[in-house]
């Protein structure tokens, strides 16, 4: 009996624990919030755009996970596009987003499983999505590759990182390295 | 007196016939000289979602919108959105599917008398070529910033993203020459920027699904089958799984004879330095005098000095920087 309270004792403070990062409180942080895209930009333009750059700033990863959500991004401003993913809970309620930095790889991990709706694994599944995991989750199932959480991500990576997810996101598979979806 | 007629008739035969054979010589220069490549045109069979092309030789640089019915020239561009799907039929030669997020040129497109040739560079996304072997010789080729592959058979699937490669093999061969080595992509094979081995592929995928890939066979049977080119399912004949090198359209495989030297293990799985097949394996870094079991040595195995290990970790040739222009790779035949 004893040992059985023990267990159970020892789950609960573990969820309890993995759960503190899935805890954001307080107000969205957004820095540059006016900042603006090339309005009308089609998913080509972007996708070619952004693939020969070094680095993709928070302002891009978000009009690319619009994209990939609605086909178009019709957010005039970083501001704009932030509350619209939040509204989607594609990103959490607190948060701190600046329109420059250069997205990390983590962040935009999270914003992937998010849009994909991943069921996870038993760690998501038990503290909910947090940049960590969904990371992860994503290299487990070879949409990202491997790399630390906070490392900034490069265009070409995000541009395959974003096909991908758009892939799944209207076959339910991911393609391989060669593009291919199983069955195809 | 016959003798001497003979012989005469002997130096009057050896003094003609070069005479005869220099004769005309505009026919026979004619005969030697080739048809001139004659420009063909790709068409549009179909478009879907997002596609837009421009020329490269058009000054103002502006992209237009793809549309079915199109007919594209030599260095046309075309880029591709997101759920996108375009179509390009290759006169009655090849096909070629466009997927969605890709950037593809046609460097070339022509046919010098019954050869018709292709030159396509890939600068990111994948793509679906299909050949059509049968309509005549084909000299079909894709370029990637890392690769060049050409085919002999007919149909593969190709993507590529920056330093990333991957290539599967539908029908026919596929020849992908990277880092000045070749190797021969089979039906149902696949390879990557490396040129990994088709068969350690899905190890690298990450794969937690617990499957014996060789159909039973032990690591023995297996070097066996490879060095005398059994045909047993899996592992097939011919020219599977080799590498070598290209020139001048010959094929010459590198020497991978004699057993897996283990010069530092003996190929226990998962223990960190060790492989699977011993030598510098899978997990291990490279370096070191052994050789693993497809005998790479040094700098060729997956950790080494050349190599990228699972963790992309490496040496010069790894992905963070490395040779040349670093993640985008040197993107030779892709303009713009």
């Amino acid at each position: 009996m004893c040992t059985v309270l023990q267990s159970l004792a020892a789950v609960v403070v573990f969820v309890g624990v993995g759960s503190v990062p899935g805890c954001v409180t307080g107000e969205t942080k957004i820095s540059g919030g006016r900042a603006v895209l090339a309005p009308g930009e089609n998913s080509a333009a972007f996708l070619d755009r952004l693939s020969s750059q070094d680095h993709v700033s928070e302002n891009d990863a978000m009009r690319g996970i619009l994209m990939v959500l609605a086909g178009q991004d019709t957010a005039a401003t970083f501001q704009q596009r932030v509350l619209a993913l939040r509204e989607k809970k594609i990103i959490p309620v607190g948060g701190n987003f600046d329109a420059n930095r250069p997205i990390s790889r983590g962040k935009l991990a999270y914003m992937i499983y998010q849009a994909c709706k991943f069921p996870g694994g038993l760690i998501l599944r038990l503290t909910g999505p947090s940049e960590r995991y969904c990371l992860r989750e994503l290299q487990y199932r070879g949409m990202m590759m491997d790399g630390f959480a906070s490392t900034p991500v490069d265009g070409m990576e995000f541009v395959a990182a974003l096909t991908r997810a758009d892939v799944y996101k209207r076959t339910g598979k991911v393609p391989d390295r060669a593009g291919q979806i199983e069955g195809e | 007196m016959f003798r001497y007629a003979i012989f005469l008739g002997v130096i009057l035969g050896l003094g003609i016939l070069p005479a005869a054979a220099q004769k005309k010589p505009g026919a026979k220069a004619a005969a030697e000289k080739a048809p001139e490549p004659a420009p063909l045109k790709a068409t549009v069979v179909s478009v879907s979602g997002v596609a837009q092309k421009r020329l490269c030789s058009d000054p103002s640089g502006k992209w237009g919108p793809v549309r079915a019915g199109d007919v594209l020239n030599e260095l046309t561009i075309i880029r591709t959105g997101l759920g996108t799907k375009v179509v390009l039929r290759f006169s009655d030669r090849g096909d070629v599917t466009i997927k969605s997020g890709t950037k593809t040129g046609i460097a070339s497109f022509h046919k010098r008398g019954k050869l018709v040739t292709a030159r396509l560079g890939l600068k990111y996304g994948s793509l679906h070529a299909k050949v059509h072997r049968q309509r005549g010789p084909n000299d079909f080729s894709v370029s990637t910033p890392v690769a060049t592959l050409s085919v002999r058979g007919s149909e593969a699937h190709i993507g590529s993203w920056g330093y990333a490669l991957g290539v599967n093999g539908v029908v026919g061969l596929w020849y992908v020459d990277a880092q000045g080595k070749v190797r021969i992509v089979q039906p149902g094979e696949s390879t990557d920027q490396d040129l990994t081995q088709w068969d350690q592929i899905s190890q690298l995928d990450g794969d937690i699904v617990l499957k014996d890939a060789f159909g039973g066979l032990t690591p023995t049977e297996l070097w066996n089958l490879l060095q005398n080119n059994g045909g047993r399912g899996v592992i097939g004949g011919g020219t599977g799984g080799v590498v070598g090198t290209l020139s001048g359209g010959v094929f010459t495989p590198l020497d991978t004879t004699g057993p897996p030297q283990n010069g530092n293990g003996n190929g226990h799985r998962c223990r960190r330095g060790r492989g699977r097949w011993g030598g510098r394996g899978h997990w291990g870094k490279g370096g070191g005098s052994g050789r693993d079991r497809w005998g790479r040595g040094r700098g060729n195995d997956r950790g080494g000095g050349a190599g990228r290990d699972r963790w992309d970790r490496g040496g010069g040739h790894g992905r963070p920087g490395g040779v040349g222009d670093g993640p985008h790779g040197p993107g030779a035949n892709n303009k713009d």
